[in-house]
């Protein structure tokens, strides 16, 4: 396929903020598609219309990630942009001030989404001392008094070639590739980044419990528990156990939940790559008649089944398959591969997928279990429950109650 | 040009009308199976919405040689992952796949659209969970927008109401419901299989020719919806929900896929509300310049279909910005169709729609919902390599020609759902100026 993806990440995310100023890289993600010394406002855009191609970003706890996909004969501009605005980006204070409400538009997005609330509930209260308790957008205090100065700062410590992982994919010719990239970043100032002293999170000894209210129709169960890192060889039994807890019919939760006990309409977990210890989330949604506390409590017996006796080797070898499968699908585009690539060289190494076949390959039931015995035990859980507040009355997007008014 | 993207793909069809496309892509041993289906939400009965949805779902629950047990075995232990999906006009089975497990798939997927046996105590759990997902949809604002929008648009057809039912109707369906619906609606001249990956084309011919070839559907109908009328008064629905930002969707009805100003209504989408970033005039405008908004677009020719789509434009915004979006969302349309696009506009446009084709064939499931469209739509095989010169020949004339036609300033719909009072206090409120000018 004649395409081309550069994707830029930087290692700065959530977790390089601290409390006052959070949701600064996200914020600082938007503000560099504002223009640069080279191209003004909205050119960047301009040229990536008229080329064809696409861009976008994302910022998460770990890494901000820029990308362009453009035809093979024209993808070149990506690294022009990417390395102008690596070190010229300009703050002008107008657009700050109009991007500052885009992004607080944004905050009110996820907030009014149920399962965006309970999210940034669990957690915040699933960390007591470490960054990743912050949303990834902000704090709304945070985000409303968030200075320019501030951004530039940040901008002038975490933009620089040392912190930043450039990734190419596609059908391109790889020597004039290196020769164009040092062409266009060999000569922008380098500098190191100061190391980040982030205190390690506290072993948990009690569950915590949080209750949200929301007019909604149905309630709503997060339960976030402590998850290995990506370098931890806990990750890959992890990673599997996820398969074997939510992946299809045949997987324990959606069985247990969804066809057995019948308490909740859907189950699904997440589990992500992560440089800190982060949390490994259940979440379900309860059929009418059952409560949260039911579904907890088939989920904790069924963590306990696991606990005692492992999955079966069937489920291992199903998880398996799963995970390899899936392993060729996520590297089947450039923006795939360039996500995949790019992620795992931010948060580890790339080489990670090299060994990923083997070490997931290696994962045997009683590794399941251990990683069960030791991450999934319930005074180490997050529990949180959103529920529908009494005193709203239900939403139904088909009922008869909207109000039609077409007489004029 | 080392841009020009090329696909080489191959049509069968079988003497029952079942039509079989492939696209050989030896690059990684995946293969990519969409089957479309001609039952989606069109083909609903009077009072049953969510039948067809609810039909599609059922399909991996049971079949002659299978039961729901065996049928999850084949699929996930071999890291296969199947979905089942039901829109407006086309329900399906989506799958992927490594190419060694081809011909257990093939045999799953004749099972499954010829023989499946709809268990009963699988359609009551079934329905049930649907039940509840078309609850917690309702939870999400946008959803319950663009269902409202829905039902001004297309009032009066099966499609005003929504792919997965409403909750009245869904519950009083039984499972000889969904066995009728697919007795009638399941026959090999509505069904199309299309592939995309490492394959052969001649093996998976004659694979799906042994399994195929003799389906006969005997009770076989199909009705044609064509009771869709653009609406001639403006029409408005508000919904309050408790939430912050308040969501405003204005629309009506769109152009079908074979519509001649397709591709210039493609051009003016561009233009008015879904280039990249904020290069539309929607989005540049009221988010980058005024930022007003996190999310909103327009467009009109992405829904269009064997129906026609709907014009849609939206903006989601905080309560007290609700007079100012609206207004900025109508001001918008009504300058594209008053005053037209720019010459520079119309370039940009049109080099963005050529550069960036290449990239609705980048992977199998997009190749195979690709080739679909060009076969159902009769766009012509060589469609991929002439739409560079087609795009290069709309004039500015005729996006304005389209835009005038195709899109309505006064006769529209409007849509606020979000911290609102319902009913005759918004009409006060937000459009005691008339909405149309």
């Amino acid at each position: 396929m004649p395409i081309v993806t550069t994707m830029i990440w930087y290692r700065v995310g959530s977790r390089y903020e601290t409390p006052g100023i959070t949701g600064i890289s996200h914020f600082l993600e938007h503000m560099m598609f504002k223009g640069t010394e080279r191209y003004g406002k909205g050119e960047i855009d301009y040229l990536t219309t008229i080329n064809g191609g696409s861009n976008n970003a994302f910022t998460s706890r770990d890494y901000t990630a820029y990308y362009f996909s453009f035809a093979s004969d024209r993808w070149e501009t990506a690294l022009e942009i990417e390395s102008d605005r690596m070190c010229g980006n300009v703050f002008d204070p107008e657009e700050f001030e109009l991007e500052r409400n885009v992004i607080l538009e944004e905050l009110w997005m996820e907030l009014d989404s149920p399962w965006g609330a309970l999210r940034q509930a669990v957690e915040s209260r699933a960390f007591e001392v470490h960054p990743y308790r912050h949303p990834v957008i902000g704090q709304r205090a945070d985000v409303e008094k968030l200075t320019l100065n501030r951004m530039v700062d940040f901008y002038r410590l975490y933009y620089s070639p040392a912190n930043a992982i450039l990734c190419v994919c596609g059908d391109f010719d790889g020597d004039r590739a290196l020769r164009l990239v040092e062409q266009k970043f060999g000569n922008i100032p380098n500098h190191e980044i100061p190391r980040l002293t982030i205190s390690s999170e506290p072993e948990r000894r009690e569950q915590v419990r949080l209750q949200l209210q929301r007019p909604t129709n149905l309630e709503r169960l997060m339960i976030a528990f402590p998850a290995p890192p990506v370098v931890d060889p806990d990750h890959f039994a992890v990673e599997m156990l996820d398969k074997i807890l939510s992946d299809g019919k045949l997987a324990r939760l959606y069985r247990r939940l969804v066809e057995e006990t019948r308490v909740a309409s859907l189950v699904a977990t997440e589990f992500d790559e992560t440089v800190d210890p982060y949390v490994f989330l259940v979440r379900a949604e309860l059929q009418p008649g059952s409560a949260a506390s039911d579904a907890e409590a088939v989920l904790f017996e069924e963590l306990l089944h696991l606990a005692e006796s492992g999955p079966s080797e069937e489920e291992v070898l199903r998880a398996r398959n799963q995970c390899l499968t899936q392993l060729i699908g996520d590297f089947e585009t450039t923006i795939d591969q360039s996500v995949q690539l790019g992620l795992m060289e931010t948060v580890a190494q790339f080489e990670y997928w090299n060994d990923y076949p083997a070490r997931i390959a290696s994962v045997t039931p009683s590794d399941v279990r251990d990683v069960v015995r030791k991450y999934f035990r319930p005074e180490r859980a997050t529990v949180g429950i959103l529920e529908p507040d009494p005193a709203a009355e239900p939403t139904n997007a088909a009922d008869t109650d909207s109000a039609l008014d077409g007489e004029e | 040009m080392s841009s020009q993207p090329r696909l080489d793909f191959h049509r069968s069809v079988f003497d029952n009308g079942l039509t079989l496309i492939v696209a050989e892509n030896r690059r990684l041993p995946l293969v990519g199976i969409q089957v479309f289906v001609l039952a989606g939400v069109d083909q609903n009965p009077p009072g049953q919405s969510g039948l067809a949805s609810l039909t599609a779902r059922l399909l991996d629950e049971g079949t002659q040689k299978y039961d729901h047990d065996q049928i999850s075995r084949i699929v996930e232990n071999a890291g296969t992952s199947l979905s089942l999906f039901s829109q407006r006009e086309v329900s399906g089975i989506s799958v992927q796949l490594r190419s060694e497990e081809l011909n257990t798939i093939l045999e799953l997927l004749q099972q499954m659209l010829r023989h499946p046996t709809f268990p009963e105590d699988r359609f009551v759990l079934e329905r049930e969970v649907v039940r509840n997902h078309v609850r917690a949809l309702a939870d999400d604002p946008q959803t319950v927008a663009s269902q409202l929008l829905n039902r001004l648009v297309y009032a009066g057809t099966p499609l005003e109401k929504t792919v997965l039912g409403i909750p009245e109707e869904l519950a009083g369906l039984t499972v000889e419901d969904v066995r009728r619906f697919h007795a009638r609606k399941f026959a090999p001249g509505s069904v199309w299989i299309s592939v995309a990956g490492d394959v052969d084309r001649n093996q998976i011919r004659e694979e799906i020719g042994r399994r195929f070839a003799d389906w006969e559907a005997p009770q076989f109908s199909r009705e044609v919806v064509s009771c869709f009328r653009r609406q001639d008064r403006p029409l408005r629905l508000t919904k309050h929900m408790d939430k912050e930002q308040v969501h405003l969707l204005i629309g009506h009805l769109g152009v079908e896929r074979r519509c001649s100003d397709y591709l210039a209504l493609q051009v003016l989408d561009v233009i008015l509300g879904s280039g990249p970033g904020f290069t539309s005039r929607i989005p540049r405008r009221l988010r980058d310049e005024q930022g007003l908004a996190y999310t909103t677009y327009s467009d009109i020719a992405s829904s269009s279909g064997i129906y026609p789509g709907r014009f849609q434009a939206y903006i989601s915004t905080s309560a007290a910005n609700r007079e100012r979006a609206l207004e900025g969302l109508l001001g918008e349309i009504r300058e594209v169709v008053d005053k037209g696009v720019e010459e520079e506009e119309l370039e940009t446009a049109k080099r963005f729609l050529t550069g960036s084709f290449v990239f609705e064939i980048q992977s199998n499931y997009l190749v195979s919902r690709f080739m679909f469209a060009t076969e159902l739509f009769q766009l012509g095989s060589n469609y991929l390599e002439r739409y560079p010169e087609l795009i290069a020949s709309i004039s500015r004339e005729e996006v304005n020609r389209v835009a005038r036609a195709h899109l309505d300033t006064v006769n529209y719909s409007t849509v606020v759902v979000g911290p609102v009072s319902e009913g005759k206090e918004f009409g006060r409120d937000a459009t005691g100026k008339d909405p149309g000018r």
